[in-house]
């Protein structure tokens, strides 16, 4: 009997508005998360900014890779106290996007946790992009908090999943 | 709750167009994989997604790399949502592009956002990487999903996978 697999662990589908998203009390028993997100901020541009385990120092770091509407570029952050994903929309109707995290390890306690993840943004504030993350801490990962430099608007979704390995 | 293969289709013979009909509405995803190669004789072509038979209202967004550069394309209102990565009949043989296309929340009433990344296989500098973010301005749910390079002919053994993840 095979493992089940990419089972669907946790989500929220936002009947308001809301400043963030925290999933807690992930359970150990997948190898790799895979969190997927389609939303847009009530106003402005913003990025998605992901936190572990409540960890605010400063042991986030990133390499990205982005093109906007006008230019292609490259950068690194280190260190941050949160992995950044590129997302820039402001009108959940007319330009939803999608971002794509994964978190490869995330329960192993003998390592740094790393990430790869996709941004997807179409319209008045493009962006499409790719970044490498790690996260300085050998921890499980058991509590992931999701917010944007802005606020999530309504009917955003945020699904994460389990990959059985 | 899992991920599911709907429907694999392998091609016995060259073909224009590989569709996907009567998609399940059961699921919270989709992701499609392609192992693809093309009768283009050069390269640097489109691979083209539509779904339900919509031929217009699709916006993209690429960053791409090409084995010596990098660059960015803009497409606004097209017909289909294009990534920049045919594997066309005049690369390495019997090598095949791969292409993942996700698209979250695909039985909603609400526009959709696709997320695209694909590259090509050469044994020369000349071979493609792209992201692509994708958008159709139209809310029905997805039920069909179509594949095809605007003419061209896809090659003996390309192959696409159609998964539900739920």
């Amino acid at each position: 009997m095979p493992t089940a697999t990419y089972d669907l662990i946790a989500s929220n589908v936002l009947s308001t508005s809301a400043a963030s998203v925290t999933f807690s009390a992930l359970p150990s028993t997948y190898r790799d998360l895979v969190i997927v997100i389609t939303a847009s901020l009530t106003a402005g541009t913003g990025q998605n900014q992901i936190r572990l385990n409540s960890d605010t120092a400063g042991n986030y770091s990133s390499v990205s890779m982005e093109a906007t509407g006008t230019a292609q570029q490259s950068g690194a952050g280190n260190p941050n106290t949160w992995w950044y994903v590129n997302f820039n929309n402001g009108d959940m109707d007319a330009e939803p996007t999608t971002t794509i995290i994964h978190i490869m390890d995330y329960a192993q306690t003998n390592k740094h946790k790393v990430g790869l993840s996709r941004g997807n943004s179409v319209g008045s504030g493009t962006s499409v992009g790719a970044n490498v993350h790690r996260w300085a801490s050998t921890s499980a990962v058991d509590t992931i908090l999701i917010q944007a430099s802005g606020t999530y608007a309504a009917n955003s979704s945020f699904y994460v999943y389990g990959i059985a390995g | 709750m899992a991920m599911t293969l709907v429907e694999t289709i392998t091609l016995a013979s060259a073909t224009s167009t590989i569709t996907f009909s009567n998609i399940p509405q059961t699921g919270k995803d989709i992701m499609v994989l392609t192992s693809l190669r093309d009768a283009n004789t050069s390269s640097g072509n489109d691979v083209l997604f539509s779904v339900n038979g919509v031929t217009t209202g699709y916006v993209v967004r690429t960053l791409y790399g090409t084995g010596s550069g990098i660059g960015r394309a803009n497409a606004g209102s097209s017909g289909y949502m294009a990534t920049f990565s045919s594997q066309s009949n005049n690369l390495t043989a019997n090598t095949f592009s791969n292409i993942q296309f996700y698209l979250s929340n695909y039985a909603g009433s609400r526009k959709k956002s696709v997320s695209i990344d694909a590259v090509t296989e050469n044994n020369a500098t000349a071979a493609y990487m792209t992201i692509n973010a994708g958008l159709l301005n139209a809310t029905a749910a997805i039920t069909s999903l179509s594949i095809s390079m605007g003419g061209p002919n896809f090659l003996q053994h390309s192959s696409a996978s159609l998964y539900i993840i739920s």
